[in-house]
């Protein structure tokens, strides 16, 4: 039963995504980017980069907090796409270059997407 | 702007001195305890924007490590905000429970033997009342903290006694912004505990110096670069007790693809741009009214910081003091609510920058403890760019009487 993976129709290019990178939480989301090699990492940047501007202009047709389970796994995706934007166009590796360490950062508003 | 930039702050500012600042003040154990009672504890501490609080029953839990209480903000039926004690009155359980940060509630019942209490804080229920000797409710409601509101933001104080009027703590402040923030919605709220002193985070934020070099890597030429490669800022003012920074944005500067695509979406870049007509802002905001304007930083004595960011941002941060060499460091993040993906993709890349900002900032600070800690030493030099930094130690140096002058022998 994939339907609660399952992106809206047009997007099935970024299907093999879905399971890593569909993320609802900041904290996840950051977690995940931090563990993760910048081959994943890239993988998922050169996917979504040249569809992005299709993914909000899709999702801008819907309510926020009322989107339909596709739309929403598609915005997670999109969520997840700006948390490595940095590791990709800026760090050349997962987190920030020089950094207080991510672990003792509590997290305390997350608002899940 | 080649004028402004080249501001000798010391001959606007000559009071301010340029000696050596001596170090022994952030790590004397008798000192902190001094700042602790002469500084934390008469003043007010902004904590918060009445919009996390819009309906009666909304409310949230500020924790002040410094004195070690746990604050429950709550907007009665009066549609009063109060800031209470997160404290039953009984055996003194946490009324809302730690993990607990926000909510809606109609009233709150502890949950070790369910007193209740109605959203002003007043007691109204106790389960087997008459078990209880010559008890009256009115006496055991959740004591409540001096809380006062300006501009939309809530502050809060501690003092056991009657605190001045929060609008002295404002001061210079008080009728710049009028008007100015409003739809704030809390998008990101953490903090870390860090090992330093106090002084030592707040350091860190009020200078732009460090830009070009700790941030090198997130922050390449956003509000450096272009004719300002060193961010210096456009304009700093030392108040009696309060200051602000001016920072510009370099109008030159190119985004990153996907930052650039997201922006264009919304029509606000992530970083600094220019969101507001310059005509339309108060005089606190942007005070030069540079058309090439960054962000602002206003610091109001003793602990509490605003920013006020070009694209419509607004920061709070507040450094908690828990002992002389630690502080608990938290940040939150006010933003419009987004209207659609589009605003909510493009405030999470800004969001995900910010913190990456932040960890920056927050990256030298227990170095800088340690080393002031060994006595390797004694005595820091400051440049013009960083008299802010400087006003705050000749603050605390003139309340608590702790000595600024250099190590003489
Ligand atoms: S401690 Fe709260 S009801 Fe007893
Ligand atoms: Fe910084």
């Amino acid at each position: 039963m994939e339907s609660s993976n399952s992106l809206p129709p047009g997007f099935a290019e970024l299907e093999p995504f879905v399971d890593q990178w569909a993320i609802s939480t900041e904290v996840e989301r950051n977690r995940v980017r931090r563990n993760s090699s910048m081959e994943e990492i890239r993988g998922l940047y050169k996917a979504v980069e040249p569809r992005l501007s299709d993914i909000i202009e899709y999702l801008n047709e819907f309510p926020l907090d009322d989107m339909p389970d596709d739309a929403r796994q598609l915005l997670r995706l999109a969520m997840s796409t700006m948390e490595i934007t940095p590791a990709v166009e800026l760090y050349r590796q997962p987190d920030v270059v020089h950094a207080f360490d991510a672990e003792r950062v509590e997290i305390l508003v997350d608002d899940p997407v | 702007m080649d004028q402004l930039v080249k501001t000798r702050y010391a001959d606007l500012y000559p009071e301010m001195g340029t000696n050596p600042i001596p170090l022994s003040i952030n790590k004397s154990p008798d000192q902190y305890e001094k700042e602790r009672r002469l500084v934390f504890e008469p003043e007010w501490h902004l904590i918060g924007r009445i919009e996390q609080v819009a309906e009666a029953g909304d409310y949230f839990v500020q924790d002040v490590p410094t004195f070690g209480v746990s604050l429950l903000i709550v907007k009665g039926k009066d549609h009063k905000i109060r800031a209470l004690h997160n404290m039953c009155r009984h055996r003194g359980n946490k009324v809302v429970s730690t993990g607990v940060s926000s909510g809606h509630a109609h009233g709150f019942s502890c949950s070790f033997h369910g007193w209740t209490y109605d959203l002003s804080g007043q007691l109204a229920v106790t389960p087997d009342e008459d078990q209880f000797f010559s008890f009256d409710r009115a006496d055991h409601g959740l004591a409540e903290v001096h809380c006062d509101i300006w501009e939309g933001f809530i502050f809060i104080n501690l003092s056991k006694t009657t605190p001045a009027p929060l609008l002295d703590s404002v001061a210079e402040f008080a009728d710049q912004f009028q008007g100015y923030f409003k739809d704030l919605d809390l998008f990101a709220h953490f903090s870390a505990d860090v090992d330093c002193n106090w002084k030592v985070i707040l350091d860190a934020f009020a200078e732009g110096y460090h830009v070009p070099f700790i941030h090198g890597k997130t922050l390449p030429e956003a509000i450096t670069g272009g004719n300002n490669p060193l961010c210096h800022m456009q304009n700093i003012r030392l108040f009696k007790r309060n200051r602000s920074l001016s920072a510009m944005g370099n109008p030159d500067y190119q985004p990153t693809p996907l930052e650039a695509l997201v922006g264009a979406k919304v029509g606000t870049p992530i970083f600094p741009a220019l969101k507001a007509d310059l005509d339309e802002l108060p005089p606190g905001v942007n005070p030069e009214k540079n058309p090439e304007w960054g962000f602002d930083i206003n610091i109001i004595f003793p602990l509490s910081y605003f920013a006020v960011w070009a694209n419509g941002m607004v920061l709070v941060y507040n450094f908690w003091p828990t002992g002389v060499g630690q502080t608990r460091f938290e940040v939150k993040l006010y933003w419009a609510k987004p209207a659609n993906a589009a605003e909510r993709i493009n405030q999470e890349i800004t969001r995900v920058m910010t913190v990456s900002v932040v960890r920056e900032d927050m990256s030298s600070l227990e170095t800088t403890q340690e080393v002031y800690q060994s006595d390797a030493f004694d005595h820091i030099h400051l440049s013009d760019q960083e008299i802010a930094v400087r006003h705050n130690y000749e603050l605390i140096s003139a309340i608590t009487g702790w000595p600024l002058t250099p190590n003489k022998n």
